[in-house]
């Protein structure tokens, strides 16, 4: 199985080192899923549940 | 008890003062639209109100109503308040309105019916390539015409809170930086982009195979612009993809596994599926026995087996999806994206390679590796250092 020729994807190192992601798109996704809640720019687009993709 | 329903989307009018090339209302073989009314009638739209209204009620999260079409400005500015003001009366204080525009008819009059009635703008634009296809009915490129609706939009007093967005539809001949600029330089909060339509008997434009990647290759352009920005807006398919990578939640359907209900009120007031469906064959957005919300229960319709059937259809099927480490972040894709004559929906969405590659893309920028068996990781994964 490829799985057991890559041990090292199953441990902790796929942590994400803040650090070395010094992208603000990236920091602000991060601080959301820490959050468990979208933060928002502005606007209303995303306050509610408009989920359609057109 | 259904699923609940999360955007209802409804078609003010059925016809548009654009024709864009890629329209997949007009421009994809499904005519339907010729057998519709121009307008939504004070009849519908007041059947509307009362019922999408009870429906906000009737169930656990809120819901967003989002204004389409063909054009929904078409509707007029005094039916469209009709529309707007009824909504606000009878949806749940937290429920949503939305308009997705052309802009060219946006108006001080339209932009103060919004404002007045907590109405999120968004407006279809593509940039430094718009008038390639986003023509008039004489062929002319509506360019400056949206450029001037942003504009007005912007410096009504409310303009900051109304602007929610722009839309764009990907063209992969394009420079993915310059059309980053023009839309940032729109000033709106949030990005969206979609990919030209297509299936897998039907390739999307400048696709040239099922294993190509000029899609792919045009948004790890645009990532690559999105994630150096110092001062970036949202961009909302980015966003969701690496949100599910970094093991968040998804906000939109055709990502992640996470099931949205959408449902669409037609401009005669018939209820069909969601219409992005138009895609895959002529009439696929339409179930077997048409309803009309004027002389039916909306909530009924959402019970019967056709529309669990329609719902089900988000799920991806096909073995090739269903093995795919990527299943949790790709979600497949659109549904219409998927549909082949042979196999019906049962395939990886068309855009298969280039999801694959612009993943990939996005985890090495994240520093998340993908595994059979890890295939996001939890927030507690998130560490400083």
């Amino acid at each position: 199985m490829e799985a057991t020729k890559q041990p090292d994807l199953e441990r902790p190192e796929t942590e994400i080192k803040v650090s070395e992601l010094d992208s603000v798109a990236i920091q602000r996704l991060i601080a959301e899923v820490r959050s468990e809640e979208p933060v928002l720019a502005g606007g209303r687009y995303n306050r509610t549940y408009n989920r359609h993709n057109r | 008890m259904h699923q609940d329903i999360d955007t209802v989307l409804v078609k003010t009018a059925s016809r548009c003062n654009l024709n864009c090339t890629y329209c997949y209302v007009y421009n994809m073989g499904d005519d339907g639209w010729r057998s519709q009314p121009k307008r939504m009638t004070a009849e519908v739209i007041d059947a509307v109100t009362e019922q999408v209204g009870r429906l906000s009620h009737a169930q656990a999260h809120p819901l967003s109503v989002v204004m389409h079409g063909g054009e929904p400005l078409l509707l007029g500015r005094p039916m469209t308040e009709r529309l707007v003001v009824g909504l606000r009366k009878s949806l749940r204080p937290d429920g949503g309105i939305h308009l997705q525009t052309n802009g060219v008819l946006l108006s001080n009059e339209f932009l103060d019916l919004f404002a007045a009635n907590d109405v999120g703008i968004s407006i279809s634009y593509d940039g430094p390539v718009h008038d390639r296809n986003r023509v008039d009915l004489g062929g002319r490129g509506s360019h400056g015409r949206v450029a001037e609706a942003i504009a007005r939009l912007r410096a009504h007093p409310d303009g900051a809170e109304l602007f929610s967005g722009v839309l764009a539809v990907v063209d992969p001949s394009s420079d993915p930086a310059e059309v980053y600029k023009a839309l940032k330089g729109t000033g709106a909060p949030g990005l969206d982009f979609l990919y030209r339509d297509g299936n897998h008997d039907v390739l999307p434009f400048a696709k040239t195979s099922r294993e190509s990647v000029e899609y792919g290759r045009w948004m790890t352009g645009l990532a690559d612009c999105y994630l150096a920005d110092p001062e970036p807006p949202r961009v909302r398919i980015l966003d969701d993809l690496m949100r599910l990578i970094l093991g968040g939640k998804g906000q939109k359907e055709g990502v992640g596994l996470t099931e949205y209900g959408i449902v669409v009120i037609d401009t005669d007031g018939t209820v069909t599926k969601n219409d992005t469906l138009k895609v895959a064959y002529a009439g696929g957005d339409r179930f077997g026995a048409p309803q009309n919300i004027t002389d039916c229960d909306l909530l009924e319709i959402l019970e019967t087996g056709e529309f669990a059937a329609y719902h089900e259809l988000q799920e991806p099927s096909s073995p090739i999806c269903r093995a795919c480490p990527e299943l949790s972040v790709c979600g497949g894709g659109m549904p219409a994206h998927r549909w082949s004559e042979e196999n019906g929906y049962g395939n990886p969405t068309i855009f298969c390679a280039d999801q694959r590659l612009l993943l990939r893309h996005l985890r090495h920028r994240l520093g998340v590796l993908a595994s059979p068996k890890i295939r996001t990781v939890s927030p507690s994964h998130v560490t400083s250092v």
